[in-house]
């Protein structure tokens, strides 16, 4: 009779160990697993808004080449891509010809534009928000002033 | 008491299925979600690509072009682009509305170069950068817009924007 029940609870203790070993097991495979996954999603958004904050910063530069080669005004330009459907990116164009900056007065002038996503919204790049920045120069071009009407 | 112990086991047996069965069930539905999840963005991101590689593949051109030869202007959504390189070849962008796609080639748009783009606007301005024109030979600066459609989000519809300065004048 003992014996009996001392078996008894030794089949129930074994079904149960089997159990929770399955579960164990089951839990430990899928944790990594899911990690993975969500770590591999994340890289993935951070590779997309990369690609974007470099598309938007080009742009910015670009524009900012034309508009400072037409009339060789100077200064900084802020704004965000909200239009574009991009709310938490801003950018900041600074075109200056001050040799402080890198440029030589009415003659050479340096164009800097920076994007970045504003997580915090409060309109600054901070440490930690990813950011891009593009330089370059252009030279004074009285030609192409005169037919810009510059 | 053979009898006994081998009921109780089967009723383990029934417990430790049922248990199990809710454990598998419940890792198939993350496991569904995970993968639901990677797919969608992952729709997502070849859509954004696609749209950036159009608006790279615009503006490396368009700094080395001799002219614009034809631009469809402001308010065309299915809009098109015709530049003239310095190899004479005529370069021309053309999006297809109904198959949402932007075909691409040398005098006739006849091949595919990006696909689920929504709309593509092509904007001229003069010299000056501010000022819209639609007389080519006054263009020196172009604003090249592209939407795609982001399954994923819920405002899901996103631009993407390239100004391109025209060397040549």
């Amino acid at each position: 009779m003992i014996a009996a029940l001392r078996q008894r609870r030794a089949n129930r203790g074994q079904t149960l160990l089997e159990l929770v070993v399955a579960s164990v097991l089951l839990a430990a495979t899928l944790a990594p697993a899911l990690r993975l996954t969500r770590d591999a999603m994340r890289t993935g958004r951070e590779i997309e808004t990369a690609g974007v904050l470099n598309s938007f910063c080009i742009s910015e530069m670009e524009r900012h080449m034309a508009l400072g080669a037409a009339d060789w005004s100077t200064g900084a330009t802020s704004g965000s891509f909200a239009s574009q459907g991009y709310p938490s990116l801003r950018y900041e164009v600074v075109r200056s010809d001050d040799p402080a900056d890198g440029g030589i007065e009415n003659k050479l002038m340096a164009i800097v534009s920076t994007v970045w996503e504003d997580a915090n919204g409060n309109g600054d790049w901070d440490a930690g928000e990813p950011r891009v920045v593009y330089a370059t120069k252009i030279a004074s071009m009285s030609g192409y002033q005169e037919g810009a009407g510059g | 008491m053979r009898h006994s112990r081998r009921a109780l086991t089967m009723l383990e047996l029934v417990i430790a299925s049922s248990l199990l069965t809710v454990l598998v069930a419940s890792a198939t539905l993350l496991l569904r979600t995970s993968r639901q999840a990677w797919t969608a963005q992952e729709q997502d991101h070849q859509r954004l690509q696609s749209a950036q590689a159009l608006l790279r593949h615009v503006v490396r051109h368009a700094r080395q072009a001799q002219s614009v030869v034809a631009a469809s202007g402001v308010g065309e959504a299915s809009g098109s682009l015709s530049l003239e390189m310095p190899s004479g070849d005529i370069f021309v962008w053309n999006h297809n509305d109904a198959g949402k796609r932007v075909d691409f080639g040398v005098t006739t748009a006849n091949g595919l170069l990006a696909d689920s783009i929504e709309s593509l606007e092509v904007v001229g301005y003069e010299a000056d950068g501010t000022t819209i024109t639609n007389n080519v030979a006054d263009m020196q600066v172009l604003r090249v817009t592209a939407t795609v459609e982001l399954p994923r989000e819920v405002n899901g519809v996103k631009t993407l924007e390239s100004w391109v300065w025209l060397r040549a004048w």
